[in-house]
């Protein structure tokens, strides 16, 4: 029982991890980056090559960062700002996360590969449950990044700039802020936070270009039933469905492990479109 | 004379138009029996059943703005019930395509209602949920579907009992699915088309005339769904196996791909570039390896760039060719002589615009803390120019809202002759003859003069999507009517000139007289114009009062709304002045100039606002608003 | 460096130099222009009141100095250096800085966030408190309020708070637009002796207002009335009859 919880935790840790990233960009710019989770997917495969190529840890973080950094910030100026607000916009990113999954297919085959955790693969035991390490990592840093962003968004000098800008951008840039270059820098940041995190990913869900759409869907559903917009919210939402998925899993069938979350999205944006602890609509800005 | 030659060459070119694809149609079912190989035949076969989830799709998307992005999922709706009926040895391909078609259609409401409540990204990743689930959800029904194994072997359609060879199978297949791509041509070229595009627009604008965003947007679901469910019942048969793992996300990429390559509002050009991207990939074995990252590129480029896709090439290729650029009008591609002749005789029929009075009584709305309107009271009469003037937060736009029923109303009551008009939805109360301007003019960028002209007309004759698309005779006759009554409007106003021109191509004076055209091409009870005289120089000013001179004349009902204290005076019968909400001073303009609490207000004095947390008391911010 | 005043009687002035030149501008939105070939000038420790009807242009100038929208004719000059097409966050960074109308102060930040939001970012905290502290010391019940929610606030008090978020900046010249709209007289008053404070104590500040009586009686300079996009008098307020004008902008 307890393992199912931990599972269901880590599993929750992981999609609330790629949900907070997410909502990086939507606080801070209004966008919903579809192509995100994609980031994550070139990463692991990135991580692969580098990893065979021993390279340590470390050096592996810094190519990673500074490859999502550049990426995303190349897609906010490149294909965000001439579509941003018309109908295009979607298409738009959704031409970005289909065009890395080829890239990905092109440059690597359609073979899936694997990744070995950093920190080992020791079996941890915990309250009679058993846990990897990288399952400690994952529910780790869902809770402090949960934490970080929330706090930073709340209490210091670069969350009231974000705010007031998202609040009202002309006056914004009346009072100093360059709003164009603080959307650009949200891009690079979510990026290159979403290329790093593949450390921790690929050794938890495996490696496989089909992953991306898998992470996108889960993260949404994480966010939109927590709440979007919320740190905590969907952190505590991606832990919810991660709960739902691994006790589905144990208890019901596989089927139904993925099935339920799907169900419960439905429902709470049928009832409540913002999330449970939602301060905003996923809207094209 | 030279009206003629160009309604009969617009005309020759609409049927030109529709020659092409049906010359097309013929020759690619004929095919197999001008050496085609078996290869190629299947490819082409699969380009014809992929089109027509694209045309739905486009349909959808390019027409009605929502992202149909679960139409895999009723692609495999469709193919599994095809499937399973032939495992219940039913192989008539009539059965098969009824049946797939009517889930279809359901799968399509359930997917699409959730879109009528939240939109854009929320829509589009439920839909992607969706089809990852499509493996789950078949495995749970795996009695009837066959789980992840799937259903093989489904062999032998046949056609009122005769059985289908492979070749007759694949000329079923092109037959019936270029006339569904006709029947869906049918519909965007259309009144329906258009109504689509105006609601695609903005809501105000499409209650404003008439339009019920709620059920157009139903219907554009149903219409969206119902090509892929028949595309699944080919498919069944085509690929003689139905399993899970087809349906997948990388038939969306296709989709989204096949859509964007060949145009988003377009139907012909799916099937192409359909057929592009299935041969491709097969004739150049490089391609297939770089194939879904060469989607990608696509869909950025065609998104960042380029609008139209292989349609619009194709559009201004023959424009060059025709000699002039105009839109797809549907004036243009109507092939009919009579619809393509009406409203050219010497004397149109006269429109019929004699107005109703329009008032109101007691009409009070606060937002949040602030009263916006206070016992408003206020009558229009037929014949007569009445104005309503004030400074910015006076209150006028939210009364003409509150009018045209945008905004509900706190209290009060508004009345359309004897008929009580106020708690009625926006576009009942446009329905019942309440026609109105917008100060920044609401012009779909896609439609044609002539086009804007008839949109107001489509809720005034309401036809069934379906008469539209078979183009029944009923159809042919209101078509005529409208074109003549918009065709009217447009003399009226003075635009009968520039009717094919894209409607946003006009100057602003132009546009704005353009929504007045609109407003009275459904001949209406009564027309409220917001602020129409903003930002225009001395000799637009001068037109837009000949045209509120000539309605006036004509015993319309004009409602104006102005800051333009001079415009106003000089045109209007009768003149309110509001300030914070209420009528200060009324009558007609001589007396109303030289009211001291009116000189006053306009000047600026001091408002004594009570103190307490600010609300938003400004009406959304427009152009020229707040100088 | 000397400039040329010219009022339209032809008589000639000459001013110390301008914090702020306007010359010829044309401001507009898509194919409508709502200014037209505007011109005017701001002298440090002087108030330049423009005056207009509703509808007239003058919001519409104001975004387009302030650089929200862009300048299709004409110049625009700091203390002598042309701004071109320099965005709006960097003309209010260096000197040019807006009060636009309606009370416009971010509602979901508290009164001190507001304030923090203009600070550039490379002063030390010191100078921040420094800073806040002034805009208290004009506006106390601004301090009181600090940390309540900007939107909790009254009407004239945000109002005050639209002003200081701008004076917390340093503006060398401090354009307003209609701030005694919607607000009690008691807030007016404190309203304009402040921005007379402000002028006596060096500020340049171009005052937009309906209002022609207050901007006329003593805190006003100069005077540039605004009808229908253009300049229609440009004079001392001591060489315009209130009459006339009133008369001009009502009747004519």
């Amino acid at each position: 029982m307890m393992t199912t919880i931990l599972s269901g935790l880590s599993d929750g840790a992981l999609y609330a991890v790629v949900g907070l990233l997410l909502t990086i960009p939507l606080v801070r710019t209004g966008d919903f980056n579809f192509a995100q989770p994609a980031y994550i997917v070139l990463g692991e495969y990135l991580l692969v090559s580098l990893d065979n190529h021993h390279w340590s840890i470390i050096p592996i973080l810094i190519v990673l960062l500074a490859l999502g950094g550049v990426l995303g910030g190349a897609q906010e100026v490149v294909l965000l700002r001439p579509t941003r607000g018309r109908d295009t916009a979607l298409v738009t990113m959704l031409g970005l996360f289909i065009a890395i999954q080829g890239f990905v297919l092109a440059w690597w085959g359609p073979n899936p590969e694997s990744a070995s955790f950093f920190g080992g693969s020791s079996t941890i035991h915990i309250l009679g449950g058993v846990l990897q390490p990288v399952d400690l990592w994952l529910i780790g840093i869902a809770v402090v990044a949960a934490a970080v962003l929330h706090y930073a968004v709340r209490r210091t000098r670069w969350g009231v700039l974000g705010r007031a800008s998202m609040t009202d951008e002309v006056g914004a840039g009346l009072r100093g802020v360059n709003v164009p270059r603080l959307r650009t820098a949200a891009f690079v940041l979510a990026g290159a936070l979403s290329a790093a995190v593949a450390v921790f990913i690929a050794p938890a869900t495996g490696i496989n270009s089909d992953n991306a759409l898998t992470l996108v869907v889960f993260a949404f559903a994480a966010m939109a039933i927590g709440g979007t917009g919320s740190f905590g919210g969907t952190l505590l939402g991606g832990l919810a469905i991660g709960l739902v998925y691994s006790f589905a899993e144990r208890y019901l069938t596989a089927d139904w492990a993925q099935i339920l979350p799907f169900v419960i999205l439905c429902i709470v944006l049928v009832i409540r479109p913002t999330g449970i602890f939602g301060v905003r609509r996923l809207r094209l800005v | 004379m030279r009206r003629a030659s160009l309604a009969s060459s617009v005309g020759r070119l609409g049927r030109f138009g529709l020659a092409f694809p049906i010359a097309a149609a013929v020759i690619v079912a004929l095919m197999p029996w001008l050496g085609l190989g078996l290869t190629i035949q299947r490819e082409l076969q699969l380009a014809a059943i992929y089109a027509l989830i694209v045309a739905g799709f486009n349909i959808g998307y390019g027409y009605g703005g929502q992202l149909a992005l679960g139409q895999v999922a009723v692609f495999a709706g469709g193919a599994y019930v095809t499937a399973i009926l032939y495992n219940h040895g039913v192989t008539e391909l009539t059965i098969a395509i009824v049946a797939s078609v009517a889930f279809a259609g359901l799968l399509g409401l359930i997917t699409g209602l959730p879109g009528l409540r939240f939109a854009d990204w929320s829509l589009a990743l439920v839909a992607f949920f969706l089809v990852l689930l499509i493996p789950n959800i078949t495995d749970l029904l795996s009695a009837q579907t066959g789980g992840v194994i799937g259903i093989p072997g489904i062999q032998g359609p046949t056609l009122f009992g005769q059985a289908l060879s492979a070749k007759a199978f694949y000329v079923v297949t092109i037959v019936v699915s270029a006339l569904v791509l006709l029947l869906y041509r049918n519909l965007v070229k259309s009144r329906y088309g258009n109504g689509l595009l105006v609601l695609r627009h903005g809501q105000a604008l499409a209650r404003s005339v008439g339009l019920s965003p709620y059920r157009l947007r139903l219907s554009a679901y149903l219409w969206s769904a119902l090509p892929a469910g028949l595309a699944g019942a080919f498919y069944a048969y085509f690929s003689s196996y139905i399993q899970a793992g087809v349906f997948d996300f990388s038939l969306v990429t296709l989709m989204l791909a096949a859509s964007a390559l060949g145009g988003t509002r377009s139907i012909w050009a799916a099937p192409i570039a359909c057929a592009i991207l299935v041969v491709g990939p097969d004739q150049v074995a490089a391609f297939d390896k770089y194939s879904v990252l060469a989607y990608g590129v696509l869909l950025m480029v065609v998104g960042v760039g380029f609008a139209a896709g292989l349609a619009g090439v194709g559009d201004t290729a023959l424009a060059r060719f025709s000699g002039r650029l105009r839109p797809r009008s549907q004036a243009a591609d109507v092939a009919s002589d009579g619809a393509a002749g009406a409203g050219r005789s010497d004397s149109p029929d006269p429109l019929a615009i004699a107005g109703a009075s329009l008032s109101t009584r007691g009409v009070s709305k606060a937002f949040g803390g602030v009263r916006a309107l206070c016992e408003v009271d206020f009558d229009a009469r037929q014949g007569e120019i009445t104005a309503i003037i004030g400074a910015n937060g006076a209150g006028k736009t939210t009364l003409l809202n509150a009018i045209s029923g945008l905004i509900p109303l706190d209290s009060g009551e508004v009345r359309l002759g004897e008929e009580v008009i106020s708690r009625l939805a926006a576009d009942r109360i446009a329905r019942a003859g309440v026609s109105r301007t917008f100060q920044t003019p609401q012009v779909p960028d896609t439609l044609s003069v002539l086009d804007v002209a008839a949109s107001s007309r489509i809720s005034r004759r309401r036809l069934p999507s379906v008469e539209v698309g078979l183009r029944s005779p009923r159809y042919w006759k209101v078509q005529r009517q409208d074109l003549l009554r918009a065709r009217a409007a447009l003399a009226f106003v003075g635009l009968e000139h520039d009717e094919q021109l894209p409607a946003v191509a006009l100057p602003l004076g132009r546009r704005r007289i353009l929504e007045v055209a609109r407003s009275i091409a459904a001949e209406p009870a009564a027309v409220l114009f917001d602020e129409p005289a903003a930002g225009l120089d001395q000799e637009a000013l001068e037109s837009l009062a000949a045209v509120l001179r000539k309605l006036r004349d004509e015993r319309a009902t004009v409602v104006l709304i102005e800051h333009n204290v001079r415009f106003v005076m000089d045109v209007a019968d009768t003149v309110y002045v509001m300030e914070l909400g209420s009528v200060i001073a009324s009558g007609p303009p001589e007396v109303v100039r030289r009211d001291e609490a009116v000189i006053a207000s306009y000047l600026g004095h001091r408002h004594a606002a009570p103190e307490g947390p600010a609300a938003e008391v400004r009406e959304p911010a427009k152009v020229g608003d707040g100088d | 460096m000397a400039t040329e005043l010219a009022g339209p009687n032809g008589a000639v002035s000459t001013a110390v130099a301008n914090v702020l030149d306007v010359r010829d501008v044309c401001f507009g939105y898509g194919d409508l222009i709502a200014v037209w070939d505007v011109s005017f000038s701001a002298r440090a420790g002087a108030l330049t009141a423009i005056v207009g009807r509703n509808g007239a242009g003058k919001t519409t100038a104001m975004m387009g100095i302030a650089g929200v929208l862009p300048c299709l004719r004409g110049s625009v000059a700091l203390s002598g250096s042309e701004l071109g097409s320099m965005s709006s966050w960097n003309r209010s960074l260096a000197g040019l800085c807006l009060v636009p109308e309606g009370k416009r102060v971010f509602r979901e930040l508290t009164v001190e966030e507001n304030l923090n939001v203009g600070l550039p970012r490379r002063i030390s905290g010191a100078e921040r408190k420094e800073r806040c502290q002034e805009v208290y010391g004009c506006f106390p019940i601004l301090e009181e309020k600090r940390k309540h929610l900007a939107g909790s606030l009254s009407g004239g008090q945000q109002q005050m708070l639209a002003i200081g978020s701008a004076l917390a900046m340093r503006p060398k010249v401090l354009l307003v637009d209609e701030p005694s709209s919607g607000l009690a007289p008691t807030a007016v008053d404190v309203v304009y002796e402040t921005l007379d404070k402000l002028k006596r104590d060096g500020m340049a500040i171009v005052l937009v207002e309906q209002m022609v009586e207050d901007v006329m009686t003593g805190i006003a300079d100069e005077v540039v009335v605004i009808e229908q996009g253009r300049v229609v008098l440009h004079d001392a307020p001591d060489r315009i009859s209130l009459k006339d004008l009133e008369h001009r902008l009502y009747v004519a």
